[in-house]
């Protein structure tokens, strides 16, 4: 509770149930009826926000389980810094924030309201309210009945028993909020204000101002401190608004507790500008300068509004960072002679700057750093002041923690690790993200003190490593400008696309060493398979060499020495030539068959003689058939020709003709008659034998032979008396068989053909399908024997044939031997095979 | 569609020839004679269009680049002249008759001296290609069976027992040769089954 009031015009320390200040007369009635001290540093916060505050947002900051001084401060704390921190982080923490949302806590839902706080523009008008505050320093009348609500009860419930558990907790808590301070602030950096490098070295450090801590613990501790509020906090702030939490707050573990933190700060800072207490004034002795605070104050009044937005920065910078509220919380009692107590490292810590920026890296700069302070004097060495005062407070606040530990046992504080929220349990403290920030929080402590008087000093490595998204991603990206959306959802944002600038950028692709292994039965099937494609061209064509020669040699000497051997039979007398002792049975056959089929009538027959035969055949063939026709033009027959050959019609009138030049009496043009071509094929064959009149006209397309002598008898096929078929094809022979047997198998059908068309027509002799056939030289000549007709011409060529074929046989017998002893002698069988 | 309507032509026509053969002095006989005709006279159709071809490649050979056949302008100069002469003078007049006989015979019986003279070096270089066991029965059979058809050896043997070994020697020929023709015929008959069921279409080229 609290004993006295403080006057907010004169500063006079009153009595609790004073109605008015006894020094200057100020009426403290309001305060006096609510029994609660209002400080008049603290009105100016609410008048921010006393005209647009609605009761909702009363509603909120309650739930927000933080006190109502806070709720309204965080509206004035929520400065363009941590605006530009909000909207930067969100696209970079979607991932985060899926996680974060599932697992958070009460305590992140508050800043739920305090980003709808933020959302209000007036709220950036704190400044001007503070100012008019500092000139009307009776402003408190302003406040209403909410303000009365939120004053510093928090400060009088605060119990000495709960507060250091508390402070343990906050202490953790703190940390994590640095961590995402900083990260923050990399983010500020990359958009170019950069905050972050604007942050002396003082703020990072755990140094609190003392004088805040006595007074605060002096005067009230709030009400939200008391584990009975909190719960009733967290319980409203569940019931009203469970979703309102911003994403991107809900993965850092601000927690309420450093809002709570700032509130007390700038409770402090007003107070300065209302009224300063007698225990600021003791601390300030003991620093043994002017506070800093005035300085600021000072060069705020100085300074014209179009810096106003640089001081406000640097005011955000000085109180409401992270380092200050951390030891908020830990409100001692100590007195400050264990200030002196604490460690050198901390003390020239704090005098030092953070960083000092280089010539070039300050003009590359978007925005200068600390305009109000470039333009004071001694402004570091103040600041550094105080963060040594700071650190000691932070000293002290630790040992007075162990003692209240010590001393009760039996407190229940309204913080302890199994109240911590179950989303921070979760956080993984050891991933990259949070060790890159641990680095950074670390690496000033761990660097050697900056001597005062350098000005300049090189950018902390820190704040180098701070910009995530230029340490990710490749070189390219550096360089390329981001790209500011101007349509859709994300119109406004910067580089929330980054995928673009990959997509359009073009970069080599990596190379990987890649050994293949291979085995030996692979190998084996590789030169197999080479072998293949390319042979050896090299040993092939000294084999055709040779082989050329060797066969040159045959080509030329062995068709030689049968033409010669030929040549010279053609003109040799065969007069002693020996004639076959016996006739081959078929040629007897034929001869009696012929005969017996031209005598059985007394008339001459009717002849039909088939030419199925080729040009190249004529020799062989004109030999065999002479005796044949000489008999029929002997017995003056009447013949008929048809041919399904072309040649063969030709080859009729030679034969015929060569016939007639020995039996001369034979009228020829008139006992024979050529029907020409019969086309068609085996078709023609079926329909010849089927009606001869309609398929055959006849050479002489002039007159129809059917119509006269003597195919004017002939009506089919079977009126012919005999027919003969000369072929040197078995196959158009075996046609003609075939259709004749189905079609007139009682025709009589006599073959002659040469030698070998005869082993294949012999079955169909076999099976009298055919009743005789004259085949070769031999059957020729037997038939012209058996007939008594010239044999001069067949005998000579009979003799020739025989001669061949003697030469035949001995070519065959001589080769054989050779390939003997050529491959019995040879050390190269494979050559002799090509040979 | 089309192939089964080109099937169903196919099988009745064969059908019809079929039955137009055994009965050939019923309707269906006078039927197979009407379109045994008309094949013919196709065919007779095909074989102009097939001259007329045969003039149009070599007439190709001549006159375009990179099919330079020396022998087709021969060929294209003996057709023109055997078409004219033939036209002018009629296919049974003496001059013609004799052009394309001499031509003819004697060009495809120097052919055949030719192949003489290659089956005499074939004979020689015969067992240096093969020396296998059906390689040496080869030409051990080519051997006997020229002898044996030439006359040689019935010129003055008189032995009963030679006698029929030449018979026999005489009787395997036809052996082979009824074996080639029986597998002939049965090719046939599946083939003719085939067509008439339609599942062989020697008209369809596709």
């Amino acid at each position: 509770m609290v004993d006295k009031f403080i006057c907010p015009k004169c500063h006079f320390e009153n009595e609790a149930n004073a109605s008015e200040c006894k020094n200057c007369g100020n009426d403290l009635s309001h305060l006096v009826s609510h029994n609660e001290p209002d400080p008049e540093w603290l009105s100016f916060l609410r008048d921010a926000e006393n005209e647009e505050k609605s009761e909702s947002e009363n509603q909120e900051s309650d739930s927000l389980n933080l006190p109502a001084d806070f709720s309204e401060g965080s509206s004035n704390e929520e400065l363009n810094w941590l605006e530009r921190i909000k909207t930067n982080k969100k696209d970079d923490q979607t991932e985060l924030e899926a996680d974060s949302e599932s697992k958070q806590g009460d305590h992140l839902k508050q800043f739920d309201n305090v980003k709808n706080d933020q959302e209000n523009p007036k709220n950036n008008d704190w400044l001007v309210d503070f100012r008019k505050d500092s000139e009307n320093s009776n402003g408190i009348d302003q406040t209403d009945e909410l303000e009365n609500n939120l004053n510093l009860d928090w400060l009088e419930d605060s119990s000495g028993e709960g507060k250091s558990e508390e402070t343990f907790s906050l202490e953790d808590l703190t940390k994590d909020w640095q961590k995402e301070f900083s990260e923050q602030i990399g983010i500020e950096d990359v958009e170019g204000i950069s905050p972050a490098e604007e942050l002396p070295q003082w703020l990072n450090k755990d140094d609190n101002s003392p004088e805040i801590g006595e007074s605060i613990e002096k005067q009230d501790i709030p009400n939200w401190l008391n584990s009975s509020y909190n719960q009733v906090s967290n319980d409203d702030l569940l019931d009203e608004e469970p979703s309102n939490l911003p994403d991107w707050l809900s993965k850092s573990d601000f927690s309420n507790k450093p809002r709570e933190e700032i509130q007390p700060d700038l409770e402090d800072k007003d107070a300065k500008e209302q009224g300063i207490p007698d225990w600021i004034s003791e601390i300030n002795k003991k620093i043994g300068g002017g506070d800093p605070l005035d300085d600021i104050e000072k060069d705020k009044s100085e300074s014209p509004k179009g810096d106003q937005f640089d001081s406000r920065l640097l005011f955000n910078k000085l109180d409401l960072s992270p380092q200050v509220l951390d030891d908020e919380p830990e409100i001692s009692d100590q007195p400050t002679e264990q200030k002196s107590e604490s460690s050198d490292e901390d003390s020239t810590r704090g005098k030092g700057p953070a960083f000092i920026l280089k010539p070039e890296e300050a003009d590359h700069l978007p925005v200068k750093p600390f305009i109000d302070f470039d333009e004071t004097e001694n402004w570091d060495e103040e600041i550094s002041r105080i963060s040594a005062i700071k650190a000691d407070e932070k000293f002290d606040h630790k040992e007075e923690e162990d003692q209240q530990r010590a001393t009760s046992p039996s407190s229940s504080p309204p913080f302890t690790f199994g109240d911590i929220p179950s989303w921070m349990d979760d956080i993984d403290f050891d991933t990259q993200l949070y060790e890159d920030l641990e680095q950074k929080t670390e690496e000033p402590e761990s660097s050697t003190p900056i001597p005062e008087n350098l000005e300049k000093a090189n950018l902390p490595e820190w704040l180098k490593a701070i910009r995530p998204v230029e340490v990710v991603t490749p070189k390219f990206q550096k360089n390329t400008k981001k790209q500011v959306e101007k349509s859709g959802p994300l119109a406004g944002l910067q580089g929330v696309l980054s995928s673009e600038g990959v997509t359009k950028s073009y970069t080599k692709p990596p190379t990987y060493s890649v050994s293949l292994n291979v085995t030996e039965k692979q190998k084996n099937h590789l030169q197999i398979l080479e072998d293949i494609i390319n042979p050896s061209v090299v040993s092939t064509t000294n084999q055709k060499k040779k082989k050329s020669k060797l066969q040159s040699v045959e080509n030329i000497l062995i068709p030689l020495f049968l033409s010669i051997i030929i040549f010279v039979s053609i003109f040799t007398d065969h007069s002693n030539t020996k004639l076959p002792q016996t006739f081959p049975a078929d040629a007897v056959r034929f001869y009696n068959l012929a005969t017996g089929y031209l005598s059985r009538n007394a008339s001459p027959s009717h002849v039909l003689a088939i030419f199925e035969t080729d040009a190249s055949s004529y020799p062989e063939m004109n030999l065999i058939s002479k005796g044949f026709f000489e008999s029929l033009f002997k017995e003056n027959h009447w013949i008929t020709t048809v041919a399904t050959n072309p040649n063969g019609v030709i080859l009729a009138e030679e034969i015929l003709s060569n016939a007639h030049r020995d039996i001369p009496s034979y009228n020829i043009e008139e006992r024979v008659n050529n029907l020409g071509y019969l086309p068609g094929n085996i078709v023609g064959i079926q329909s010849f034998i089927s009606n001869p009149r309609i398929l055959s006209t006849g050479l002489d397309v002039k007159s129809d032979v059917w119509e006269a002598q003597p195919l004017s008898n002939i009506n089919s096929f079977t009126d012919f008396d005999m027919i003969v078929i000369l072929t040197d094809n078995s196959d158009q022979a075996k046609l003609w068989i075939e259709q004749m047997n189905l079609t007139v198998p009682e025709s009589s059908l006599l073959f002659i053909t040469t030698a070998k068309a005869s082993p294949l027509l012999q079955p169909y002799l076999e099976t009298s399908q055919i009743d005789g056939i004259l085949s070769g030289i031999l059957g020729g000549l037997s038939y012209d024997l058996l007939s008594s007709s010239d044999t001069n011409e067949i005998i000579r060529i009979w003799s020739i044939n025989q001669l061949a074929i003697a030469i035949f046989i001995l070519l065959i017998l001589a080769g054989g031997v050779i390939s003997l002893f050529s491959n019995a002698f040879s050390s190269n069988p494979d050559e002799d095979k090509n040979k | 569609m089309k192939k089964i309507i080109l099937a169903i032509i196919s099988s009745l026509s064969g059908l019809i020839i079929i039955l137009g053969i055994f009965l050939q002095n019923t309707i269906i006989g006078q039927i197979k004679n009407y379109m045994l005709e008309w094949a013919i006279i196709v065919g007779s159709i095909a074989m102009v269009i097939a001259i007329f071809n045969l003039l149009s490649v070599h007439w190709n050979k001549v006159f375009t680049d990179g099919k330079r056949d020396y022998a087709s302008p021969f060929f294209i100069a003996g057709f023109v002249t055997v078409l004219l002469v033939g036209l002018a003078l009629s296919p049974t007049n003496e001059f013609f008759l004799n052009i394309s006989k001499y031509t003819m015979i004697s060009v495809e019986t120097s052919l055949m001296g030719v192949l003489a003279l290659t089956l005499s070096l074939a004979s020689f270089r015969f067992f240096r290609k093969k020396q296998n066991l059906l390689a040496i029965v080869f030409g051990i059979s080519t051997v006997i069976f020229l002898l044996l058809f030439s006359g040689i050896l019935s010129t003055g043997i008189e032995s009963p027992f030679i006698q029929s070994i030449f018979n026999s020697l005489h009787a395997l020929p036809i052996a082979g040769s009824t074996g080639i023709l029986l597998g002939i015929a049965l090719g046939a008959i599946v083939t003719s089954i085939r067509v008439l069921l339609g599942f062989f279409k020697p008209y369809d080229r596709k």
